[in-house]
């Protein structure tokens, strides 16, 4: 084969990988759609940067953050009761789902024949798909009427005299909001939790059997310093998803724009008071407040995102390249 | 050994045989309370909308939030339309932006792109509302059903985009390298080949993001508003499904109310669930090993 | 006003020769001089009292605003849209939500039960070019609703109700309450009110600074009411339907909804006592006692509550359809325009019954007529939009 001299060599046009028309084309229509999905996030962030950045007006961007008080009449702006209700739901919402996540995971991995065991965890997935809505809908109708004796009972009781769980006790409350973001981060907590348990090599598993140890012992001394990393993952994922999610909240937690220190009290997280107060939020500031909130909400997730993105990382690394995802 | 180390030992067995059931107990105990929840969120959903589910629901307009009767047709209608609007917008764009993220890697765009999308992934629906309202719905000067579906696009594009650039990372090195051998130009090869290959898995993610974007609502209440009407016009307010149980879900002291909510959310865990279901059985059928299964 | 009735009049004066005839088809009672501008009747010929046949538009219009009217708004949306194919959805989300959408421009019109501030009207008309008008369409009582097991009925003295919502009573057992009440049992009192910007909440605050001592003082001649309130204590919901449903599912709870509100969601509620000394029922005639006014202002707006006839219910309230006078800046075309104004003279006219039939009371003649006439002053293009209709 004897090439023309104007045209690239064989090992030019192979490294090139540039062999007719359509590639260019399809390069640059890949290349622009891409630009144009970053141009849309950027155009985004900017928009949401310049209207919010009005509130620096009246406030100062620490003010923001620490006050304690939000009363858009007076166009005073304080983010603290909604950081500390997202905060509060989030926290109980993992100590409640993580130890029911690791006791499922393990269950299924370990314990269950795999014919059971695989509907099971399907069966937990299944709940990541149910809408918040219904969650919501569900929480308002039935659970909070279930939970409210339950409170109101401790808040009478002795126990009631220490402040976490001090009355009154209405209904909707960080406790409940807390149990159904659990809920919810239940399947991502699980299945994390499933794969980088399924993920220990045999080898070490059966070695540990073969001295002797127990299934539990098997699990505790091998298994799951393996997994932790993965499980650690699969938290903070399902804290990501615990920070964001909005309408299941709005429904249970009786919206109060207050920092207060009982788990039977109502209150309000960042993603809540946003959905309750946007809509008509005429007065001065107002809605450039609510839309600073918004930022300091995607903050927030982000730097969870981000930390989850670390943490995998390094213990994918740790775990000899055992594929945690 | 002595008999008293023998009765050491023994006693020590039963004590770690003990403990491995009792941690079985727990575990168990833990499987089952986990499950409760969803066994309580469907069973009620199932008793309590069938009681107001009828098929009329399905096809009938609404009436009204506080006036009784009335149905969901305007709310199916502009799911159907809002998601599918969506999906057209938002597929194109994740596969394209997989594809380049995969093929041409080089290059700091293709970072910056990986960076956008994994940051919208993690973006709460709520803000990703707000954005869209003063975007879209100042600049027209109405709510609309096409600011829903840009929202809902939004939502989906991560999705989509991820799982597509999980399967073109998969694709075998043989299978490039024969293309290659074949002295296939790239854009064939991406055609013909690669993306055949991982349809299934594109298909997957596609589902899933739909199946998504079905349940949203926090977007729309801002965008698309909602409306009392059936209409198929996305340049006005629109209803979906979520978005007419939450409006219904915040009347619950009304009975009518109540009951539609209930029947809404029937109907919508059944769409999303089929979707999702549907979405795993595509999953399940891809032809090339996952890193899963 | 007198400066634009000169300016449009030669163009009045073809629309007058329609006007005729058609006013010749249709009724007798309409009659006037093609060249005297008429003072009484915003324009000319046209007898706003006879509904004109519907202008055809298919385009679904967009409303949303107060919850107080909502049932009445949404059933008279029905029943319009039976009658005349024109759809108008009217989805609610409270007076403030109303007022911002009307500002931004995104709906045709919003109803509110709170009249726009000083500051609203001109955030609206800076960014429209145009100002809001108010048109008045009907009243509504706000009632104390309760949830207590077998209490048949509360009466409520002013006093009473402000100190409840400072947070001073706390028990419904309270001796204050007992004083007007027997046999209320021992039970915390759970507040409940409003979370987002409600015209619901002026009309009950405006009420209730004017007449509680306590509450005045607690929160201040300012900040005492207003559609946004920093309440000392309680829940929030959303809307008046979120009020509603807080109040259902919370035992010891009290609140204020309008009365439909209470009516069809089988929540009872409490007598409050008037200016003249009376434990007053909310219903629909006590209401429509305390609509009756001797001045009007221009703005057509006022504040309803505190009446001091004898059996007037007092904590009554008005609300508002808020709505552009110069359409041509801000609707996509004039058929919107017609469409509304259509429906206003409508519902104006026609919609007493399904009112009535909801507990909401019908304006008073002089009110109605006022309002007419205020709704005749609605233009495209300088011309008032009603002249095209009849």
């Amino acid at each position: 084969m004897t090439p023309p001299t104007t045209s690239p060599s064989p090992s030019e046009l192979i490294r090139r990988r540039h062999l007719g028309p359509g590639d260019p084309v399809l390069a640059w229509s890949v290349r622009l759609l891409s630009l144009a999905a970053l141009a849309a996030v950027a155009l985004m962030l900017l928009d949401t940067i310049t209207r919010s950045a009005d509130l620096l007006q009246v406030t100062s961007v620490w003010d923001f953050l620490v006050g304690q008080r939000w009363a858009p009449a007076s166009v005073v702006f304080g983010a603290l009761p909604f950081l500390y209700g997202t905060l509060v739901t989030s926290l109980l919402a993992l100590v409640i789902a993580v130890p029911l996540a690791l006791g499922a995971a393990l269950l299924i991995n370990e314990y269950l024949p795999r014919r059971i065991g695989g509907p099971f965890s399907y069966a937990i997935e299944l709940l990541a798909a149910i809408p918040s809505v219904v969650y919501g809908f569900w929480g308002i109708t039935v659970l909070v009427p279930l939970v409210r004796p339950v409170q109101d009972g401790i808040a009478g009781s002795a126990l009631g005299a220490l402040p976490p769980f001090a009355g009154p006790a209405p209904g909707p409350s960080y406790l409940v909001a807390g149990v159904i973001l659990a809920i919810m981060i239940l399947p991502i907590v699980t299945s994390v939790a499933r794969d980088s348990i399924a993920a220990t090599p045999r080898l070490q598993r059966e070695a540990a059997l073969a001295l002797g140890a127990t299934h539990w012992e098997t699990i505790r001394h091998v298994v799951l310093p393996f997994a932790r990393g993965g499980v650690f993952a699969g938290i903070i994922l399902g804290l990501s998803r615990a920070i964001g999610e909005t309408i299941a909240v709005l429904f249970v937690i009786g919206n109060l724009s207050e920092v207060n220190a009982s788990i039977f009290s109502p209150g309000s997280t960042l993603p809540s008071v946003i959905a309750a107060q946007f809509a008509e939020a005429t007065g001065a500031f107002h809605r450039e407040a609510l839309v600073a909130l918004g930022i300091v909400l995607f903050v927030l997730s982000f730097g969870v995102n981000v930390l989850a993105r670390v943490v995998v990382g390094r213990f994918e690394r740790q775990a000899g390249g055992a594929d945690v995802r | 050994m002595s008999a008293d180390t023998a009765t050491r030992l023994r006693g020590t067995a039963a004590r770690r045989r003990t403990t491995d059931r009792v941690i079985l107990a727990v575990c168990a105990l833990a499987g089952i309370v986990a499950i409760i929840p969803l066994a309580a969120v469907i069973g009620f959903l199932v008793v309590e909308g069938l009681k107001a589910w009828t098929p009329a629901f399905l096809v009938e307009a609404p009436r009204g939030v506080t006036t009784a009767g009335g149905g969901a047709l305007h709310a199916i209608i502009g799911t159907l339309l809002m998601t599918g609007l969506a999906l057209i917008i938002a597929a194109p764009l994740g596969i394209a932006v997989a594809l380049y993220v995969v093929e041409y890697r080089a290059g700091r765009l293709a970072i910056a792109v990986r960076t956008a999308v994994d940051l919208v992934a993690g973006i709460p629906s709520i803000v990703i509302g707000l954005f869209v309202y003063s975007l879209v719905v100042l600049t027209m000067g109405t709510f609309s059903g096409l600011a829903g579906a840009i929202a809902l696009s939004i939502i989906m594009l991560p999705i989509i985009a991820r799982t597509s650039e999980e399967m073109f990372k998969i694709v075998p090195r043989r299978l490039r390298e024969g293309t290659m051998a074949l002295g296939m130009p790239r854009w064939r090869a991406v055609a013909q080949v690669y993306i055949p290959t991982v349809a299934t898995g594109i298909m997957t993610g596609i589902v899933l993001a739909v199946s998504r974007a079905v349940g949203e609502t926090a977007p729309l209440i801002f965008t698309a508003l909602g409306s009392n009407f059936v209409s198929t016009d996305i340049s006005r307010p629109m209803s979906a499904l979520p978005l007419y149980m939450f409006q219904n879900a915040l009347n619950i002291g009304f009975p009518a109310a109540r009951e539609r909510a209930w029947a809404a959310g029937l109907t919508l865990v059944a769409m999303v669930l089929l979707f999702n279901v549907l979405g795993r059985w595509l999953a399940g059928r891809t032809a090339l090993p996952t890193s899963r299964r | 006003m007198h400066l634009d009735r000169l300016t449009w009049r030669p163009a009045a004066a073809i629309a007058l020769a329609l006007g005729v005839t058609l006013g010749a088809c249709s009724s007798g009672g309409s009659s006037a001089s093609p060249t005297t501008p008429d003072s009484s009747q915003a324009a000319g010929v046209v007898d706003l009292d006879q509904v004109p046949s519907a202008p055809d538009y298919g385009t679904p219009i967009t409303a949303s605003g107060a919850t107080f009217p909502q049932p009445v708004y949404e059933t008279w949306a029905q029943d319009y849209a039976n009658q005349t194919g024109i759809q108008i959805s009217y989805t609610g989300g409270g007076s403030g939500q109303g007022i911002a959408d009307i500002t931004d421009n995104v709906v045709a019109f919003a109803g509110s039960d709170a009249p726009m501030k000083d500051e609203e009207r001109q955030a609206a008309a800076d960014a429209n070019g145009t100002e809001v008008i108010h048109i008045p369409t009907v009243f509504g009582a706000v009632v104390m609703a309760y949830n207590l097991e077998g209490v048949d009925t509360i009466n409520f003295t002013s006093d009473v109700i402000g100190r409840i919502f400072t947070g001073e009573i706390t028990n419904w057992n309270d001796p204050a309450l007992a004083e007007d009440n027997a046999g209320l049992p021992d039970q915390a009192i759970t507040v409940v009110h409003r979370n987002d910007g409600s015209g619901t909440t002026s009309a009950f605050t405006t009420w209730l600074c004017s007449v509680s001592d306590s509450w005045k003082s607690a929160l201040g001649a300012e900040r005492c009411k207003g559609k946004e309130i920093e309440w000392p204590v309680g829940l929030g919901g959303q809307g008046n339907p979120g009020v509603a449903s807080t109040i259902t599912t919370t035992p010891g709870a009290v609140g204020y909804i309008e009365l439909a509100y209470g009516v069809q969601n089988e929540i009872p509620y409490g007598n409050v006592e008037n200016a003249a000394g009376n434990f007053i029922e909310p219903t629909l005639a006590s209401v429509s006692a305390a609509a009756n006014f001797d001045t009007i202002p221009e703005d057509l707006t006022f504040t309803a509550s505190g009446s001091e006839v004898e059996d007037a219910y007092p904590i009554t309230a008005a609300t508002w359809i808020l709505v552009y006078q110069e359409q041509d800046k801000v609707a996509p075309d004039e058929g919107q325009a017609q469409a509304v104004v259509h429906f206003l003279l409508w519902a104006l006219n026609d919609g007493g019954d399904a009112a009535e039939g909801l507990d909401y009371a019908t304006l008073p003649d002089q009110l109605r007529e006022a309002a007419l006439a205020k709704i005749g002053t609605i233009t495209w293009d300088g011309t008032p939009v009603v002249d095209s209709l009849y």
